[in-house]
């Protein structure tokens, strides 16, 4: 059996006639941060709904931690999505609340005391947050779990810069060593310096995949740079 | 797990259903009352300027009133059914599906909260709909017992000689036995509906429980009539009771028949073709 957290054997999603993912073979190690980079629409949102479940292969399969996803790998799999899934009737205080219901990894006390950090006031309804706030909040309940695998889609992109430093180092510091973390953005030059490795997409299939040291010692750029020049218009 | 999605989803529906069953039947009270003025007034002053003006405004709240208890159980089916839709086929969905839960574990706690506050619902409609009929139909005493009496003594059961308690129990499964079908089936339409399209899901839903309700009415309605067929060859008493029994039963193996196979096509779908935008 193999040690990888996410693996794809011969993946292919296409939504009617559309592909977005085309024979994705690709095996993810524990214990890193992994950036999943590519430009708008090559995929990388549907390989990381595929991984939480919530998207159904058309053929292939995907496996985490040498399952299929089911009720057993969202226990361990915590998953950020690009908009707000939380019921605005909410309030910050009751998405705790629900989170420590269902999750039996997820830190209340962190969760609070990331929620002080970020000035997110925990009896403020959901509907009453801005954007960034509730990407924040989100974040936060996500974070709070000691999950095998994070799977965060645009995790930065909503919220200001100072917000961006705390959330980057947030998740830095709050996986744990045998954690995966893939992280989706645009945002590279951001994220740059928290990944280990980073994996570029195009047109549903992975161009290149490496570590973020033997890519800027091969290359001697940055995987900003790198990324400018491979996704150049 | 199921316990604790289930305290969430009774919870969020009680906020929407919980006010409209307890409206309805103060809506009932309100309407009787207004129908007891009536009636006592046409009775009083029959042909006076003032009582037609009364008559006539009381008559429009009366029909209002009416419109609104009638309307309560669809109301309230929507609104179980809007919580269905809103949790697990819009973006709250990306939370309900990657809770640690079993496929069939978040479907369960989805039917046993809408069918439990749809029974609710119905109970508040049974309720109001018997306040108007016993308490506005009488001006000289508080209820009207001689509709009670009307109702039991021409039941078909009581007609037919079928003991009242037996009837009424027959009724009442054949009456729960149809809210749980309607509460299924509305999942399935609702869960087909969202897969099969990606613009316009509750317009889909509304034609796909068109199209299944249709199927099942017919199926039932064959079966039904080839009852009645094989039972016309007498007409005697006991013909007659047998097949006034019969039909609730029928309706009842037909609504718990239907309701496991979309039960079942259900937990198909959102487990192995669950596709969230």
């Amino acid at each position: 059996m193999s040690d990888a957290v996410l693996e794809t054997r011969g993946l292919y999603k296409a939504y009617g006639p559309r592909t977005v993912i085309s024979d994705m073979n690709i095996s993810l190690p524990a214990g890193k941060i992994i950036g999943l980079l590519g430009p708008n629409g090559c995929g990388k949102t549907t390989l990381i709904k595929l991984a939480a479940g919530i998207l159904t292969p058309t053929d292939g399969e995907i496996l985490v931690c040498g399952r299929q996803p089911d009720e057993v790998t969202r226990s361990f799999v915590s998953y950020l999505p690009e908009r707000t899934y939380l019921s605005g009737r909410m309030t910050a205080r009751s998405a705790v609340d629900y989170f420590s219901d269902f999750y039996a990894d997820f830190d209340s006390s962190r969760a609070h005391s990331m929620m002080a950090h970020l000035g997110v006031d925990p009896d403020a309804k959901l509907k009453t947050l801005s954007k960034g706030t509730k990407e924040k909040l989100q974040l936060i309940l996500v974070m709070s779990r000691a999950a095998r695998l994070y799977l965060l889609d645009e995790p930065i992109g909503g919220v200001d810069p100072a917000a961006r430093e705390y959330i980057l180092r947030t998740i830095i510091s709050n996986y744990a060593e045998n954690s995966t973390v893939l992280i989706s953005t645009h945002l590279i030059s951001d994220i740059e310096t928290v990944l280990d490795d980073f994996l570029f997409m195009r047109s549903g299939g992975i161009v290149m995949q490496s570590s973020v040291d033997g890519a800027r010692e091969k290359y001697g750029k940055s995987i900003d740079e790198l990324f400018r020049e491979v996704y150049r218009c | 797990m199921l316990g604790k999605l289930l305290k969430y989803d009774m919870r969020s529906m009680r906020r929407y259903v919980l006010p409209l069953v307890l409206a309805t039947p103060v809506v009932a009270i309100l309407g009787s009352l207004a129908l007891r003025f009536t009636l006592a007034v046409l009775i009083s002053e029959p042909n006076s300027p003032l009582s037609n003006v009364i008559t006539m405004t009381a008559s429009v709240f009366i029909a209002v009133s009416v419109i609104a208890v009638a309307a309560s159980p669809v109301i309230a089916v929507i609104c179980i059914m809007m919580h269905f839709y809103r949790s697990l086929y819009t973006d709250e969905g990306y939370l309900t599906f990657t809770l640690p839960l079993k496929t069939h574990q978040i479907l369960d706690s989805k039917i046993i909260s809408g069918f439990f506050w749809g029974i609710i619902s119905s109970l508040s409609f049974l309720v109001s709909g018997l306040i108007f009929i016993i308490f506005g139909t009488t001006t000289d005493t508080l209820v009207n017992k001689e509709i009670i009496d009307t109702l039991f003594s021409n039941s078909p059961g009581a007609v037919f000689g079928i003991p009242t308690p037996i009837y009424g129990t027959a009724l009442c499964f054949n009456a729960i036995s149809s809210e749980l079908f309607l509460i299924v089936t509305l999942s399935l339409s609702v869960t087909i509906g969202s897969i099969v399209s990606r613009k316009h899901k509750i317009l889909s839903s509304v034609a796909v429980y068109y199209i299944l309700n249709t199927v099942s009415s017919l199926l039932s309605g064959i079966v039904s009539f080839i009852l009645v067929l094989t039972a016309s060859n007498g007409s005697d008493g006991a013909t007659l009771a047998y097949m006034t029994m019969a039909t609730p039963m029928v309706s009842i193996i037909f609504n718990l028949g239907f309701s496991a196979a979309a039960y079942t096509a259900c937990c198909y779908l959102m487990k192995n073709r669950l596709n969230l935008d």
